[in-house]
């Protein structure tokens, strides 16, 4: 029994250890992880309120509505809740959350229909003005510069799953291309020419508006 | 490299994520292609309007009902994965061994009882401005437990002997056996995992010579779901162990294959 238990044990320690040389330091939500697996449930809430931003901005970016993405943020935390267990500490916590995040998302767009999603999208950002944030940032952003944005979200909305994944997770979440390797379970050079492929689409769809705003 | 081969490194080109000699063959390109100057400009400016995206606010009340949902026990693990968690936070306690040993045995028993079944989770309510360890730092409130459904073989007053599940068990192979998934209410294998837990803990070594009384297809059957229970909860070394402890050699036979199978998946 004691060496059961001391068996146990001994593999935290090493996947601890081995987590902490492949991400290259320790874990920021190690803690709360290691509490919530120990049964506190309030480090799960901080948890969920440490990538709420990251998992619902991940969501509307790749579906284009804010009631979908809500949907689909509540569905993430709660899939993390039940899987938490199958958390192995290879990676950071984070990366598990991004995970778990586009798989649920393109889960959800596989069930809606791809076309049919795009389609309601479009109507519900008619109707409701817009769903993602289109109002000035600042008083120096000109007209222009909202007119580009808006163009910019919505052509996003237009790549294929293959190439937005990657793209959202690189240029707009900020991720080195290793994580989302890890995050979307393919080569890191798949990666590289997938977000590539998807600069250029998205070069071409803004046409002339594209530069216009350069010094 | 020719026009475009180079046209397709200028994403990498951007991102300084090439070696020193290609740099210096885009460069050299750029200043004679305007077609590449023109498409370098635009992505370049493509990727610093993407990187300027404003990150969009989640609803206010998101975290809250994630929270309700995991309160009306929403998004609870399954019993292995609750099984595994409680093997594993008990045996990190320091406790000392045969208290360790007692309280893994009871510990699992308590989710096959129902005590696991109850939520968890704690009532917090939401605070922009709190700190994490403040948060933390809360004492939840005693929730009461959910009623324990009752079974034909979960009684409020008496557990089931071995005997009582041995037939309960045949009806569930009968029926085909438990590996099919989601066995629901009123399915002959719904509790299992639970008499796997209960019995394997508890009364492995009764169980076995119950086990042993049967038919040997049947037996083979019903140990080959033992072995098969072990390896997918992890709880092959713990099962094994209690099985030895009886002493018998037909325990100490079932511990071996346990074991052996445990090992070879895990390989």
């Amino acid at each position: 029994m004691a060496l059961v238990a001391q068996q146990i044990l001994e593999r935290g320690s090493i996947l601890r250890s081995r987590v902490e040389a492949a991400v290259g330091g320790v874990d920021p939500d190690g803690e709360l992880v290691e509490r919530w697996r120990a049964g506190d449930e309030v480090a799960f809430g901080s948890l969920v309120r440490r990538h709420e931003r990251r998992v619902f901005g991940l969501a509307l970016r790749m579906l284009g509505s804010r009631e979908e993405a809500e949907d689909v943020a509540q569905e993430v935390f709660l899939n993390l809740h039940r899987s938490g267990h199958r958390f192995r500490r290879e990676a950071r916590f984070s990366t598990f959350v991004y995970r778990v995040t586009v798989n649920a998302v393109l889960n959800r767009r596989r069930s809606l229909g791809r076309r049919r999603a795009r389609l309601e999208s479009l109507m519900r950002r008619q109707a409701s003005g817009d769903d993602l944030q289109h109002a000035p940032r600042g008083p120096e952003e000109s007209l222009f510069g909202q007119e580009l944005r808006a163009q910019l979200e919505v052509e996003i909305l237009e790549l294929t799953d293959a190439l937005r994944a990657p793209l959202v997770l690189h240029d707009i979440e900020g991720l080195p291309y290793a994580e989302i390797s890890s995050i979307l379970g393919v080569a890191e050079g798949t990666v590289k020419s997938r977000i590539h492929r998807a600069r250029r689409a998205l070069r071409r769809q803004l046409g002339d508006l594209n530069g216009r705003g350069e010094p | 490299m020719n026009h475009d081969e180079l046209c397709e490194r200028l994403s990498a080109y951007l991102e300084a994520d090439l070696e020193a000699s290609e740099r210096v063959r885009i460069e050299e390109h750029l200043d004679e292609c305007p077609d590449c100057r023109r498409e370098y400009r635009e992505l370049r400016h493509t990727v610093d309007l993407l990187r300027r995206l404003p990150a969009p606010d989640p609803p206010l009340d998101l975290a809250d009902h994630v929270i309700a949902r995991l309160r009306a026990g929403e998004g609870r693990p399954g019993l292995v994965a609750r099984c595994q968690a409680r093997i594993a936070r008990i045996a990190g306690t320091p406790w000392s061994t045969p208290v360790a040993a007692v309280a893994v045995a009871l510990g699992v028993l308590g989710i096959v009882r129902g005590v696991g079944v109850s939520s968890e989770f704690p009532d917090w309510k939401r605070s922009e401005s709190r700190p994490q360890v403040e948060i933390a730092a809360e004492t939840p409130p005693e929730l009461p437990a959910r009623p324990v459904r009752p079974t034909r073989l979960m009684g409020a007053s008496a557990e089931p002997s071995p005997a009582e599940v041995v037939s309960p068990m045949l009806d569930c192979l009968r029926a085909g056996g438990p590996s099919r998934s989601a066995a629901g209410p009123g399915d002959p294998c719904e509790h299992w995992d639970s008499w796997m837990v209960g019995l394997g803990m508890r009364d492995a070594p009764a169980f076995v010579v119950e086990v042993e009384a049967l038919p040997a297809p049947v037996r083979a059957r019903i140990v080959a779901r033992i072995r098969d229970f072990a390896t997918r909860s992890g709880s092959a070394p713990l099962l094994a162990s209690t099985l030895r402890s009886a002493r018998d050699p037909r325990a100490a036979r079932l511990a071996n294959r346990i074991e052996r199978t445990s090992a070879v998946s895990t390989r």
